[in-house]
């Protein structure tokens, strides 16, 4: 410990130490707190890569089966008549996207709402024009987009919560590496200067009492 | 809230057959500027989620991560596919944040 630790600006007195005793059970208490929630993001975090693994997985078995089955589609309808009926889709799915506290950070939870619950006129397609299978595919297609949308959820939490987890990181290496260390440097530095002033004192009322004695 | 995606011709096309409102068809790269349809989406307040092909993805690994670092919202997804060697930037952030290389 050197002198440069020492926080700048402050008078060796004891009022100034008993408010740096205060601040320095703070920063331990601060200290101690932050590396729980640390502890307790990182847990958390492990169990959503965990799920992103898992639907990560199961997004890409069902977006490889609607590739391949929108392959077949364009070589049973043709390219053009595809693109015709794609342009012409109307169906939309919307969001709803709900909030969710998980460890005091909100994350998104996301929900589909299903176009053909708000308008039962569903038919943007030729029914003449394309087969039974194409009805079939439909429902593979939103199979998939919901695999993809539940991905995204888990992703959007993983990055809000690395987010969180570096931000607090960061504040827990300030506590431990810079301010508890100066503070206590501090601490130190202000008892040693008080003691030593004392002696001092204590030498010149010897040397006083001497004088008059003698 | 609204969905969008960008990418390859065929993923969009049956991505709005599957419902999603909005698709950005790349269907030549050197006419169109990817990038600015991407960071016209992001800037977007009603759009919540962009899907991103691997392909695209990989072209603009940098600034995705950079803006997925940063933001929040939208939520930008690479949809993915059996294409293997891509970044993922789920995989850098939690390396970022815990220190451990995941593979996925």
């Amino acid at each position: 410990m050197s002198t440069e630790d020492i926080i700048p600006g402050i008078t060796p007195t004891r009022m100034q130490l008993l408010e740096l005793n205060q601040r320095l059970e703070l920063a331990t208490k601060g200290y101690e707190l932050l590396s729980e929630k640390l502890e307790a993001l990182t847990g958390e975090l492990l169990t959503s890569v965990n799920a992103y693994k898992e639907r990560r997985e199961k997004a890409l078995e069902k977006t490889t089966l609607a590739q391949d089955e929108y392959r077949k589609l364009e070589l049973q309808l043709g390219t053009t008549e595809l693109r015709g009926v794609v342009s012409n889709f109307k169906q939309v799915y919307h969001l709803e996207s709900k909030k969710r506290s998980l460890m005091g950070i909100s994350v998104p939870m996301f929900h589909l709402i299903d176009p053909e619950s708000e308008n039962t006129n569903n038919a943007s397609y030729s029914l003449k024009r394309t087969s039974a299978k194409f009805d079939e595919n439909l429902f593979l297609f939103k199979d998939s987009l919901q695999a993809i949308i539940q991905l995204s959820e888990v992703q959007s939490t993983i990055s809000r919560l690395a987010k969180e987890i570096i931000e607090t990181k960061r504040r827990v290496n300030a506590l431990n590496y810079i301010i508890i260390p100066r503070i206590k440097a501090t601490v130190k530095w202000i008892r040693l200067t008080l003691a030593e002033r004392e002696r001092e004192s204590f030498v010149r009322l010897k040397k006083v009492k001497k004088k008059i004695s003698g | 809230m609204n969905l969008a995606a960008v990418g390859n011709p065929e993923t969009c096309s049956w991505l709005k057959l599957a419902g999603v409102g909005e698709i950005y068809p790349i269907e030549d790269e050197a006419k169109i500027d990817t990038l600015s349809i991407l960071t016209n989406l992001w800037q977007r307040e009603d759009v919540s989620i962009i899907l991103i092909t691997s392909d695209v993805a990989e072209k603009y690994h940098q600034p995705i991560s950079n803006y997925m670092a940063k933001n929040l919202y939208p939520v930008i997804l690479e949809i993915p596919s059996q294409v293997k060697g891509t970044k993922d930037p789920v995989a850098e952030l939690i390396r970022q944040a815990v220190g451990i290389k995941l593979e996925f």
